[in-house]
C-alpha cells in the first residue's frame, strides 16, 4: 500500500456511565490510502461509529473519552491538535456524512445558507461566489433543480434529496477524506442505489478517499476496495473486498457472510450465527468471539488472539492461524 | 394448491384529515383496489418501499382499521360487519408481530405476564394461571430454560431474544395466521437469520400461515413462497418468489431487484444496475395513469394516461404493466425484452483497478 492518507493506531475509547466504565474501542488499527474506499463493517454496538467520530474528535465528553492511540493525518496526530486546529481539519480536510441528514441540518436555514456557512468558514469566497458554488455543488450531486433546492428548507426535501445536500456540504471544501456513517441505511432501496452510485462516481472523479461505515455486506461488496470487520470493539479482520468475500479468514466474518440473506440465490436452509455479542462491561479475557465460534481452541477463551498479518494490508486476529515469522506483525 | 385463508378483493383505504382549523382538507389513498389471497400454510411476502401501503394492508387484514371499500374474508367469512364475541373469536385466530420488540412489549411487565395476558383476555383468569402454557411457548421459541425468563423484564434481553418473546406471545392463542410487520428489520444481520429460521421451523411444526411484510428482498427470498410487490398503494406484480426473482415482468420489480445490493463483489461488480430517477412520489398526490410512469425506464405514451390492469402471465403470476399487453406493444414480443429494463443503458461501474489485480494467494 502507498503511504496512507490517514492511519489510526491503537485507538482506545472508554465509555463511562454513572455505574460502569467500559472500553468500547480496544486497540483499533486502520489505514486509508489516497483515493481508496474503505469499508468498516460490524453489527450495532461494535464500535464502528465511535471509531468514525473519534477521527474528527466529535465524541461527547466526558462520557466518551479517547484514552489511547494515535490518528495520524498528513503527518499530524489529530488527537493532539488544539481545538482550533481540529476545527480547521473538520470540513476542510475531512468531512462527514451521517445516517439521518435531518439531524445534521438546521431546520430553520435554507440549503443555500447551510452549505454557504461551511464555505464561509473554510474558504475566502464572497457572497456571490458562494451562491454560485452552492449551485455548482448541488448540480454535482445530481440534484435536478439546484436553484429551487438551494432556496428550500430541509423539511421541504425528501430523504434522498437531503442526503444529497449533506453530500454536497461535505464536498464543499474539497476534503481529502469523507467519512460516511451508514449514509443509506435510512433510505429506500431504489434511493440507496442512487446515493451509492453518486458516491462511487464522486470518488472516481475527484480522487477523494471514503471511509464507509455500514452494517450491510451488500453495500460493502458494491462500493468498497478494502474492508475492516469489527466485533465487540476490536478489528477482527481486514482484507481487500474480493478476498474477504471469497475467503474470509476470521470465523466471525465467515459466519456473518453465511448468515447474510441474499435475494439472488436460494438457499434451502438458513445458516444463523448463534448466540449474542458479549457485554463490553466485562468482556471475556480471550477472544471476544470465542463463545460463538465453532472452531474455538482451548487458548481462545483465556488469551486474546494476536494480529496475524497475511499481507501488509490484510490480516486477522485469530488463533487459528500460525504466528508469522518475526517482523511481519503490524 | 391450498385453500385461501385470507382473501382480499378490491381493498381500498383512504385516510382523510384536515389542517388546523379544518382548512386544507387532504386525503391519502394508502391502498387502492388491491386483491390477493393468502393460502393456508404459505408465506406471502408484501414488499415495497416506505409509503407503499404494505403496513396499511396488515392493519386492514387484522381489522385494526376499517377499509374504505373492498372485502376481506378470513377462512371464508367476511370480516366486515363482524362484531362483539364473533370478532373476538376470529381475532384469536390471527396475531401480529411488530418490527420493534422494545416498543411492542410493555417494559414494566414481566415476560410471564406478557405471555399470559392473551390467554387471560380470551379465556379469563389471571396471566399467572397459565404457567404451563407460558413455559411451553418459551421452549417453543428457543428460550430455555423457561424459568430464567418468566420473572424478568423485557429490557434484560437482547433484541433477538425480545423478538422471540414477541413471537411467543403471538403463538399463545395457537393462531392460524400471523401477520409479521418487518419482524427482522430492527435486528442485526447475524440475528436476522436466527429469527427467520425460527419462524420457518414454527411454520412447519404448527402449520402457520404468514403474511410477511418487509422491504428487504433477501428476507423475501429466505422465507416466502409467494411475493406481492407494491408501489404507491397498488400491487404491481404477484407470483411465486423463484419465478418473479428470476424474470420480473414489471419494470419496478426489475428495478427493485437490481437496486438491492448483492453481498458478493464478484457478482456485484459485473451486475448491471437500473438506477431509477427521482423519488417515490407522495401517495397524497400520485401520478396519473400508471403510478410508476414518471420513474419508469421503459415508459410508453399510454402509461401517463391509462392505469394498467393486472394480467395473468403464467398460472398465478400477475403483473400490471402495459408492456405485457400484446395489443399495446404491437408486434414486439410482450414483456420487457428490448425495453431497456433488462439491459439498462449503462453498467453500474467497471471494476476498480485493485479488483483486477486479483486476490492474494497467501492463505496460510
Amino acid at each position: 500500500m502507498t503511504t496512507p492518507l490517514i492511519e489510526i493506531e491503537g485507538l482506545r475509547i472508554e465509555v463511562r456511565t454513572r455505574h460502569v466504565t467500559m472500553t468500547a474501542i480496544d486497540g483499533v488499527d486502520l489505514a486509508i490510502a489516497p483515493g481508496e474506499v474503505v469499508g468498516l463493517v460490524g453489527e450495532s454496538g461494535c464500535g464502528k461509529s465511535l471509531t468514525a467520530l473519534s477521527v474528527l474528535r466529535l465524541l461527547p465528553p466526558p462520557a466518551v473519552t479517547i484514552v489511547g492511540g494515535r490518528i495520524s493525518f498528513q503527518g499530524r496526530d489529530l488527537l493532539r491538535l488544539s481545538r482550533a486546529a481540529i476545527q480547521d481539519v473538520r470540513g476542510d480536510d475531512i468531512a462527514m456524512i451521517f445516517q439521518d441528514p435531518m439531524t445534521f441540518m438546521n431546520p430553520v436555514f435554507t440549503v443555500e445558507r447551510q452549505i454557504g456557512e461551511a464555505l464561509h468558514r473554510h474558504t475566502g469566497l464572497n457572497a456571490t461566489a458562494r451562491a454560485r458554488r452552492v449551485r455548482d455543488l448541488l448540480a454535482k450531486v445530481q440534484i435536478p433543480d439546484p436553484e429551487r433546492v438551494a432556496r428550500s428548507y430541509p423539511h421541504e426535501l425528501s430523504g434522498g434529496m437531503r442526503q444529497r445536500v449533506l453530500i454536497a456540504t461535505a464536498l464543499s471544501c474539497e476534503p481529502k477524506l469523507i467519512i460516511a456513517d451508514e449514509p443509506t441505511t435510512a433510505l429506500d432501496v431504489t434511493i440507496q442505489a442512487q446515493i451509492l452510485d453518486l458516491l462511487r462516481g464522486l470518488v472516481e472523479e475527484t480522487g477523494i478517499s471514503l471511509l464507509m461505515i455500514t452494517h450491510d455486506m451488500g453495500v460493502v461488496a458494491g462500493l468498497c476496495d478494502r474492508v475492516y470487520v469489527m466485533y465487540a470493539g476490536k478489528i477482527v479482520e481486514s482484507a481487500d473486498v474480493r478476498s474477504l468475500f471469497a475467503a474470509p479468514r476470521h470465523p466471525y466474518t465467515a459466519g456473518l457472510l453465511r448468515s447474510v440473506l441474499r435475494h439472488d440465490e436460494h438457499r434451502g436452509e438458513l445458516v444463523a450465527l448463534e448466540g449474542n455479542v458479549p457485554s463490553l462491561i466485562d468482556p471475556p479475557p480471550g477472544c471476544r468471539f470465542c463463545d460463538r465460534c465453532a472452531q474455538a481452541l482451548d487458548r481462545c477463551a483465556s488469551e486474546p488472539p494476536p494480529w496475524i498479518a497475511f499481507r501488509p494490508d490484510a490480516g486477522a486476529a485469530c488463533w487459528l492461524y500460525p504466528a508469522p515469522a518475526a517482523g511481519a506483525a503490524r | 394448491m391450498n385453500a385461501a385463508l385470507v382473501s382480499i378483493e378490491g381493498l381500498t383505504k383512504v385516510y382523510e384529515g384536515s389542517g388546523l382549523f379544518g382548512r386544507r382538507r387532504w386525503t391519502v389513498q394508502a391502498v387502492s383496489d388491491v386483491s390477493f389471497e393468502v393460502r393456508r400454510g404459505e408465506t406471502l411476502a408484501l414488499v415495497g418501499e416506505s409509503g407503499c401501503g404494505k403496513s396499511s394492508i396488515a392493519r386492514l387484514v387484522l381489522r385494526l382499521t376499517e377499509p374504505t371499500a373492498g372485502r376481506i374474508c378470513f377462512a371464508g367469512e367476511p370480516l366486515a360487519g363482524m362484531s362483539g364475541p364473533r370478532l373476538k373469536a376470529q381475532r384469536r385466530r390471527m396475531q401480529i408481530v411488530f418490527q420493534d420488540p422494545m416498543a411492542s412489549l410493555n417494559p414494566r411487565k414481566t415476560i410471564g405476564h406478557i405471555l399470559g395476558q392473551p390467554l387471560a383476555f380470551h379465556r379469563g383468569g389471571r396471566p399467572a394461571h397459565y404457567l404451563d402454557e407460558i413455559r411451553q411457548a418459551l421452549a417453543l421459541v428457543g428460550l430455555t430454560p423457561p424459568e430464567q425468563f418468566i420473572q424478568r423484564l423485557p429490557h434484560e434481553f437482547s433484541g433477538g431474544q425480545r423478538q422471540r418473546i414477541a413471537i411467543a406471545r403471538a403463538l399463545m392463542l395457537r393462531p392460524e395466521l400471523i401477520v409479521a410487520d418487518e419482524p427482522v428489520s430492527a435486528l442485526d444481520v447475524s440475528i436476522r437469520a436466527q429469527i427467520l429460521a425460527l419462524m420457518k421451523r414454527l411454520q412447519g411444526e404448527l402449520g402457520l400461515t404468514y403474511l410477511f411484510i418487509t422491504h428487504d428482498l433477501g428476507v423475501v427470498r429466505s422465507i416466502a413462497h409467494r411475493v406481492a410487490v407494491m408501489y404507491l398503494g397498488k400491487i404491481v406484480e404477484i407470483g411465486d418468489v423463484a419465478s418473479i426473482f428470476a424474470a420480473p415482468r414489471h419494470p419496478y420489480t426489475a428495478a427493485l431487484l437490481s437496486a438491492s445490493p448483492i453481498p458478493d463483489p464478484e457478482v456485484s461488480w459485473r451486475h448491471r444496475r437500473i438506477i431509477l430517477k427521482g423519488d417515490v412520489p407522495s401517495p397524497a398526490n400520485p401520478p396519473s395513469g400508471c403510478h410508476f410512469h414518471p420513474r419508469c425506464p421503459a415508459v410508453l405514451p399510454i402509461c401517463g394516461t391509462v392505469a394498467p390492469v393486472a394480467r395473468e402471465l403464467a398460472p398465478g403470476h400477475l403483473a400490471a404493466c402495459h408492456l405485457n399487453d400484446p395489443a399495446i406493444v404491437g408486434e414486439r414480443a410482450p414483456g420487457m425484452a428490448g425495453t431497456g429494463v433488462v439491459e439498462p443503458p449503462r453498467a453500474w461501474r467497471d471494476p476498480p483497478p485493485s479488483f483486477e489485480k486479483g486476490r492474494s494467494d497467501d492463505h496460510p
